[in-house]
């Protein structure tokens, strides 16, 4: 058997951990509302983070192409960006599918041919994880024009008085 | 490689993720660690105009020492006992929680951020816990086994950051069975931190303004002359037609009172435009103030006295000028206090009539006592009575949406007027999801004194569950504008949509009604309020 059927067929067992591990690091009074709110406009953070993992997964496993995955990481990425983590915390989730993969398959990982299909599976974790980089900064980036934007809105008859040509 | 090698590999990567669980009674804030979080103090000079007590420099959130003065604790603690004895509610709110959780995941801040110091049963218990230590007979026998808190720097500095992190917005006290009202308990917090020199800058410096030269920014009269007649000929460019703006004009029928925002900031400048269009159509006999020039009131995220001092003006000038009645615009928190404060704070204000529309002759009972109408229940009921000539095709560029701005909504109940307004100005109206519109809206993140830079992602983490329903509006019907009536969510929401719905616009009320009205006289419109093209008539040129 394959790292691939194993990936498919263990897959909710994975998924379930991972999500569990990407809550824990929200404040544990509140990781048990992300994960049992279902409703999409009560939980945003919790439904946002289940849809991810779901189309992160499957993106890994079937190996689809490169150009779809800034705007399957964007929706979470944007949570995190500002929330309350450091960005080694705020894009970190990413690894943490190794942990989830190497748990649930721990049995399984006695093969060597299954080994080596991991440290390539791991290698797409990795590349992941850059591209998360990738979203993060520019979604950093856009916090500040949002700022700028944001004065310019304020002086909006100000500036428009003062550019005006006199009649 | 040996299994055995294996299994430590696996034992490495074992990590526990999942943070230290730290004591709720714990109040260490890392204040250089959650830049983002917290707002710039007050600056001196808006202060001293105020008469507010301060250090004697300017302190930052950052520094270890906040510069209290030595009798702190003792100001504290009387402060609290005179509300105590002042507001029955406050007594009520801090004895009869029965911590049943029902607001606990109902504040935007804490379904943004999971910080359980958001919910609004734990921030209220910062100062409950105070309370309970200081009067309560089990607090003060028992003290931690019963949630008591000695009052210490360290808790001061916690109020400081959490009560800074409450807009007021009220959507807890819908859901709390007692109605507990958390917005009040964040007010009188604020107000106990004040007196030992404790506030933001976002707040003071409006409110110095405001009482220096009656409106937010500090806009003298010329200035606000100047501004309106730029307006009037932006209008005139649109519509073809002179606009005259009256301004301090004795013995007008109606003081009609905006946010200062709607003459300086985008997009509330469309709005204004709309507004002027209106009451030029029906031949309106109003006039704007340059004293009563500011209809938002930053003294409600202060303290009381402060909203009684900025609020004062109003009535001074409806009375100096000689109005009937005053008619107010599109802006939230500004309603809350002519609703529920301005008629128990100014009193009987004799000279004033019972408001009554003189163009259909309605007679607004509801507001008998502060003889001060929305204009949103003014231009509802000229709709209703057939006044208004629209065109909704005008506005058939839009798919607005409608953000019921909180105080507004909850704290006047103004739920069915706006929605009324735009099924008549908009082909194209569409709601959001039931449970994130009406009396559950959720805020924009961003009231209540914290619309400021420096705070942006609590705000945007605050602004989460709005945008989220914004996204959801945009994805299944194409909205592609969130219209409010507030000044603060105009300034605000732009920021939630640029983030959480990029694409989506943020307008008002009265710029759809502005858009959609046929006014005797005009030019054929080709643009709309913003310069924009109306559908249809893409070749149009920019004005």
């Amino acid at each position: 058997m394959q790292l691939k059927d194993l990936l498919d067929q263990k897959q909710d067992a994975i998924k379930q951990l991972w999500l569990d591990l990407v809550l824990k690091t929200y404040p544990p009074d509140s990781w048990e509302f992300f994960k049992s709110q279902k409703d999409r406009f009560q939980n945003p953070v919790g439904v946002t983070l289940s849809e991810q993992i779901d189309s992160l997964y499957n993106f890994l496993l079937k190996d689809s192409p490169d150009d779809e995955i800034s705007s399957l990481l964007e929706d979470f990425i944007k949570i995190r960006v500002v929330q309350d983590f450091t960005p080694s915390k705020a894009i970190g989730y990413i690894l943490y599918l190794k942990q989830a993969v190497r748990e649930i398959l721990a049995d399984d990982l006695n093969s060597s041919d299954i080994r080596k299909e991991l440290l390539q599976y791991e290698a797409g974790i990795d590349e992941l994880l850059l591209n998360t980089f990738d979203v993060y900064v520019d979604l950093r980036q856009k916090l500040f024009e949002i700022r700028t934007d944001e004065l310019r809105r304020r002086s909006f008859t100000a500036l428009r008085m003062m550019n005006s040509k006199p009649e | 490689m040996s299994s055995e090698e294996n299994l430590k590999q696996e034992d490495l990567l074992k990590v526990d993720y999942k943070p230290a669980a730290k004591d709720w009674q714990d109040p260490t804030i890392d204040f250089e660690a959650k830049r983002g979080n917290w707002c710039y103090s007050g600056v001196l000079d808006s202060l001293d105009y105020l008469d507010m007590p301060h250090p004697e420099k300017k302190w930052a959130p950052t520094d270890e020492d906040w510069l209290l003065p030595e009798n702190w604790k003792e100001i504290i603690l009387d402060g609290l006992r005179l509300r105590l004895d002042r507001f029955r509610t406050l007594r009520l709110f801090m004895d009869t929680c029965v911590r049943c959780g029902a607001c606990a995941d109902k504040c935007h801040f804490f379904i943004g951020s999971g910080d359980a110091k958001n919910m609004p049963v734990l921030r209220a218990e910062l100062l409950r816990s105070v309370y309970r230590k200081e009067y309560t007979l089990a607090g003060k026998l028992m003290g931690k086994m019963v949630g008591a808190r000695e009052l210490t720097i360290p808790v001061l500095k916690e109020w400081f950051y959490y009560f800074y992190q409450c807009t007021e917005c009220r959507r807890c006290s819908v859901f709390c069975p007692y109605g507990i009202d958390t917005a009040e308990i964040t007010m009188l917090v604020r107000e106990l931190l004040a007196e030992v020199g404790l506030s933001i800058d976002w707040i003071v410096t409006p409110v110095a303004n405001s009482f220096r030269t009656g409106n937010h920014l500090g806009i003298q009269p010329h200035g606000f002359v100047d501004s309106m007649e730029f307006a009037a000929d932006d209008l005139k460019d649109i519509i073809g037609m002179d606009v005259e703006v009256p301004i301090n004009k004795k013995g007008a029928e109606i003081l009609f009172i905006i946010p200062s925002a709607d003459y300086f900031a985008e997009p509330h400048y469309y709005t204004l435009l709309g507004y002027m269009a209106l009451f030029k159509e029906i031949g309106l006999d109003y006039t704007f103030s340059t004293f009563a020039s500011e209809g938002g009131n930053f003294g409600l995220f202060h303290s009381h006295e402060m909203i009684k001092r900025l609020n004062a003006k109003t009535y001074e000038e409806a009375k100096r000028l000689g109005v009937r009645y005053i008619l107010g615009g599109e802006c939230g928190h500004m309603w809350r206090v002519y609703h529920q404060y301005m008629s128990t704070m100014q009193g009987e204000q004799s000279n004033l009539e019972v408001p009554k529309s003189p163009i259909t002759g309605t007679v607004f009972e509801n507001a008998k006592t502060t003889k001060m109408i929305h204009i949103a229940e003014f231009t509802a009921d000229l709709i209703k009575h057939g006044k208004l000539k629209l065109d909704p095709s005008r506005n058939d560029h839009w798919t607005p949406t409608y953000h019921d701005s909180c105080n507004p909504a909850r704290a006047m109940g103004l739920l069915e007027e706006p929605r009324y307004i735009l099924q008549h100005c908009c082909n194209n109206f569409v709601e959001m999801p039931d449970n994130t519109i009406r009396e559950k809206t959720f805020c924009c993140g961003s009231g209540a004194g914290l619309g400021t830079d420096e705070n942006l992602e609590m705000r945007l983490r605050g602004g989460l569950p709005r945008g989220n329903a914004v996204k959801y509006a945009q994805d299944k019907y194409n909205a592609n504008i969130l219209l409010c009536m507030c000044a603060i969510d105009k300034a605000t929401l732009p920021a939630v949509c640029d983030f959480w719905a990029p694409g989506v616009q943020v307008g008002g009320v009265h710029e759809m009604v502005g858009n959609a009205l046929i006014m005797t006289g005009e030019e054929e419109r080709k643009v709309d309020l913003r310069g924009q093209p109306l559908s249809g008539k893409e070749g149009a040129k920019d004005v």
